[in-house]
């Protein structure tokens, strides 16, 4: 039997990128595979990372009321990623919510229509934020390895009309859920690390090595809910089973990671 | 306990009920029938659970209201029909006819989103209709869309206050018919630096 265990990318490309690409990729990639398996701790990178950026920007757009003054502030965010979207500007989403043009040109026009694109790509936002959490364990054929430490608690909109998607880490008066599995198994934590270049100067390469290397020396040091985080991709290879695969669309990271501790990841 | 189907109350005064008239009037799209609801003998119930008042009688379209919620009941009913008028041409095969009222609806949807102060729930139910016509290119809608956007509408009509997480269900069921609700550019609005 094949059988993938799904990474947060996947998660995030099916349920966050809906009528695109990527979506149609992961989905097809997913049924490629008799079984499906989602670790919790996907849904807790994912809640945390892409999902949070997107309730981000859902309120942008209830503090700003604007689309034009959001873009902005996405695009102050990260100069380098604005100078790589630059197709994406009202005018294109404007184009793409295809409204009546017939009045262009009129300031007052503009600052209203400003407001409503606003509203709809707020409301956009807001649905589709939901309505992935709801579908979040749809996506594979079974959602395995919960975290005793992590409460999966539904995003709700507040009455400030804010996001709040809180808890979106684990709980911090306790050692990680993960962590007596981890410190039973050393010679994969030690295969792990060596597998982490040790010149790199990418932080999260940086914080990994040394959370690994806290795991290995030092046990008993309790692991907690940052360096769990900090661990990432390295709980991935560690924790797929293995008759499975890693499926995720950062191929580079995870099979490095993975071959050091004998398993495979593969890309849709 | 057996259930009772009972009128709604009329007031006991004869004097009064010369005196009240009708001042409403029906539009398409609104829930009709008896004003009756079902009552457990020997029971307490409710007044809100037990009795359900039309739409237009607790909002009455007064000349010259302009309020958001009048606006769009009008519209509401405005868009049943054209959408009840399509599925019965799809219903006979008769596509052009029925993309012909599908158009027309489409028309309104602008007008309907302008009443979005209403609340979050409205609006995001008329703004994933909006989606999903755009996202059709221009294709017809099935049988089977119409019959969900009119069935959607239908509830809206009937309860515009809807809260946004019970509005979830209805844009579910839209998705579930194959309608795409989203904007396939949210992904590029939202620049996913994770993405890059």
């Amino acid at each position: 039997m094949n059988r993938a265990y799904v990474e947060t990318t996947i998660l995030t490309n099916v349920l966050l990128k809906p009528g695109s690409k990527k979506q149609a990729a992961a989905r097809s990639a997913l049924s490629r595979y008799e079984e499906t398996l989602l670790p919790v701790y996907s849904i807790k990178e994912w809640k945390a990372g892409p999902l949070d950026h997107y309730s981000y920007v859902h309120d942008k757009l209830v503090e700003t009321r604007s689309l034009a003054y959001t873009l902005s502030a996405i695009n102050a965010l990260n100069p380098v990623l604005e100078a790589r979207r630059k197709g994406t500007s009202v005018e294109a989403l404007e184009a793409a919510a295809m409204l009546d043009l017939a009045e262009a040109g009129s300031p007052r026009r503009d600052l209203s229509r400003d407001e409503e694109l606003a509203d709809r790509y707020r409301l956009a936002l807001a649905s589709l934020i939901k309505r992935s959490w709801q579908k979040r364990r749809k996506v594979t054929t079974e959602t395995i390895q919960d975290l005793e430490c992590y409460t999966e608690a539904e995003p709700r909109i507040g009455k400030d009309g804010f996001y709040d998607l809180t808890p979106k880490e684990c709980e911090r008066d306790r050692e990680c859920c993960l962590a007596e599995r981890l410190k039973a198994n050393r010679d994969a934590l030690v295969a792990l690390r060596a597998s982490i270049p040790e010149n790199s100067t990418r932080y999260e390469d940086r914080n990994r090595r040394k959370v690994l290397k806290q795991l290995i020396n030092t046990p008993k040091i309790l692991l907690d809910r940052d360096q769990c985080r900090w661990l990432g991709d390295a709980v991935f290879a560690f924790f797929c089973p293995e008759d499975a695969v890693i499926l995720t669309t950062n191929i580079g990271d995870h099979q490095r990671l993975a071959k050091a501790v004998g398993k495979r990841a593969e890309k849709p | 306990m057996t259930e009772t189907l009972i009128e709604f109350p009329k007031r006991e005064a004869a004097t009064r009920q010369n005196v009240v008239q009708d001042t409403t009037f029906r539009l398409p799209g609104t829930q009709v029938g008896p004003h009756s609801a079902a009552v457990k003998t020997g029971q307490a119930v409710q007044g809100s659970q037990a009795l359900t008042i039309e739409i237009d009688k607790l909002y009455p379209a007064t000349e010259g209201s302009a309020s958001d919620l009048i606006r769009a009941l009008g519209l509401l009913a405005d868009a049943i029909e054209l959408l009840e008028k399509a599925r019965a041409a799809a219903r006979n095969k008769e596509i052009v006819t029925s993309d012909r009222y599908t158009q027309r609806f489409k028309a309104l949807l602008a007008d309907l989103f302008g009443c979005r102060r209403i609340g979050d729930g409205y609006g995001v139910i008329i703004n994933s209709l909006h989606f999903a016509l755009v996202n059709q290119h221009g294709e017809p809608l099935s049988f089977e869309h119409l019959t969900t956007a009119w069935r959607v509408l239908k509830g809206l009509r009937n309860r515009p206050f809807v809260s946004f997480d019970e509005a979830m269900e209805s844009v579910g069921e839209l998705e579930a018919s194959n309608l795409k609700v989203d904007p396939v550019v949210l992904p590029e609005l939202v620049g996913d630096p994770e993405d890059e």
